[in-house]
């Protein structure tokens, strides 16, 4: 458990720093990659609903700090993609990388929809081709890019450093599968 | 190993769909509290400002070494014969400004004696190192390493080189966060300096990739503005100091209306590379105050 928040927190840092410090430096023009969000889905997806809600917590909650005029309104939106992501727990599968992959762009694309809307048409700027094709398109290729690099090695840390029991982790899957199932009959 | 598994156990008893509920509330309390200023986001920052800003200091001087050193190491040729430019210019610039210096006592003895004293180079101002991007990178606003220790206050304004950048939005114990004016939601009241005619300078997303501002609501009968005038803020905005130099008018179109026209700014400030900004520590309501 411990292991566990130390990873949130520090790779949260990381992620925060990058974001806000490196990305300048780099040749990637004015296209970013928001990777607080994309360590939201792949917690989330990886440790459940829970992990998702409290790492979007914590993200929304140095956004809103450092850029939004009040607190709140970052971190609902990042703990509700944590949430989302964290239902998607029990199709957690380690081999298979279609699936967070698929999630992170669809939470990627929802988030830029959202943003948009309260960024853009409440300020009643409608100019959404010109928003999809500057800012959308150009983030969701760059996400997809980073996913493929930080997903691989997030799963790596969690599976086999942070908390690798087999036996514990059978016992949780089958326990979940139970309940789904109780869930499903009822 | 079995507390381990108990407290996971634990949490799990509270279905997550019902913190998600509590969690959306008092996000909501939060937010209606906070976003009308009824509450500051005090307790929060200071945690934030003590844990991320260090870091984000010492990063963005890192880099920003890095790039200097990146930067000497350029051709040695190149470097010579762009020293050999700047000796000429130096040389051509001596001369101007010795006309300069004479024209500048002959103005500051008629300035006494029409007792116009109060000019905007008369502002006090800080220097900040700008530490973070904002989260888009695309500098609608960022992070400065001054904060409310060093006397920074909201709505001061910000200014690069000769000109504005924005104006601060929040500050924390030792940062502040500054919107700059080519932001989509901004706008600036200016006028053009040699007119005087008011207009609004509007920040917008499609226009920052050009490094262009846009402006809109000149009324200009007389077609006596053209491509070029400075822009200045304008002294009936309430929160910009009058005077300060926004940019230079790069496009004039007469609106459909035949009443006004709009067209696009140059910025003076170099919004693709900013790393060192100066903010007047002066406030427009004391402005007002001490010349009323």
């Amino acid at each position: 458990m411990i292991k566990r928040i130390i990873s949130t927190v520090i790779s949260i840092v990381i992620a925060f720093l990058i974001q806000t410090c490196l990305i300048r430096y780099l040749p990637t023009g004015r296209a970013t990659v928001d990777l607080l969000l994309l360590i939201t889905c792949i917690y989330g997806f990886m440790r459940g609903e829970y992990a998702g809600m409290i790492t979007g917590m914590l993200c929304g909650l140095a956004l809103d700090i450092f850029y939004s005029g009040g607190l709140g309104l970052y971190t609902l939106i990042y703990v509700y993609i944590g949430y989302l992501n964290g239902l998607c727990y029990r199709f957690f599968e380690e081999k298979d990388f279609k699936m967070p992959l698929a999630l992170i762009l669809a939470s990627e694309t929802a988030y830029l929809l959202l943003y948009f809307l309260l960024f853009y048409v409440f300020n009643s700027n409608f100019n959404f081709s010109d928003y999809a094709s500057r800012r959308m398109l150009p983030e969701l290729v760059l996400t997809c890019i980073s996913a493929v690099v930080i997903y691989p090695l997030l799963l790596y840390l969690e599976v086999r450093v942070i908390n690798y029991d087999p036996e514990e982790e059978a016992r949780d899957r089958q326990n979940l599968a139970q309940s789904v199932e109780r869930e499903v009959k009822g | 190993m079995s507390p381990v598994v108990k407290k996971k156990a634990e949490k799990k008893k509270i279905p997550p769909k019902y913190a998600l509920l509590a969690v959306t509330v008092l996000c909501i309390i939060l937010m209606a509290l906070t976003y009308n200023g009824k509450i500051g986001v005090g307790p929060g920052s200071a945690v934030a400002g003590a844990v991320l800003v260090p870091l984000q200091k010492g990063l963005t001087s890192v880099c920003n070494d890095l790039v200097e050193e990146a930067g000497r190491r350029r051709n040695l040729d190149e470097l010579i014969e762009e020293n050999k430019k700047l000796k000429d210019e130096i040389d051509s610039l001596q001369v101007e400004n010795a006309r300069l210096v004479q024209d500048r006592y002959e103005l500051t003895e008629l300035r006494a004696l029409y007792e116009l004293d109060q000019t905007y180079e008369e502002y006090d101002t800080v220097g900040a190192k700008v530490i973070g991007a904002d989260s888009g990178s695309w500098f609608d606003s960022f992070i400065i390493d001054k904060g409310s220790d060093d006397g920074i206050e909201v709505n001061m304004n910000v200014m690069a080189g000769a000109g504005l950048v924005g104006i601060v939005s929040s500050t924390g114990k030792n940062w502040a966060r500054v919107n700059t004016i080519i932001a989509d939601n901004s706008n600036v009241s200016a006028m053009v300096l040699h007119t005087q005619d008011h207009l609004i300078v509007s920040g917008s997303m499609e226009l920052i990739e050009q490094g262009r501002i846009s402006y809109s609501q000149l009324i200009d009968d007389d077609s006596q503005v053209q491509k070029g005038d400075k822009i200045v803020t304008s002294n009936i905005s309430d929160k910009y100091l009058p005077g300060i130099l926004i940019g230079y008018i790069a496009s004039i179109n007469t609106d459909s209306n035949q009443l006004t026209k709009s067209g696009l700014v140059t910025p003076v400030a170099d919004f693709e590379h900013l790393s060192q900004v100066l903010i007047i520590t002066r406030l427009k309501e004391s402005y007002d105050q001490t010349n009323h």
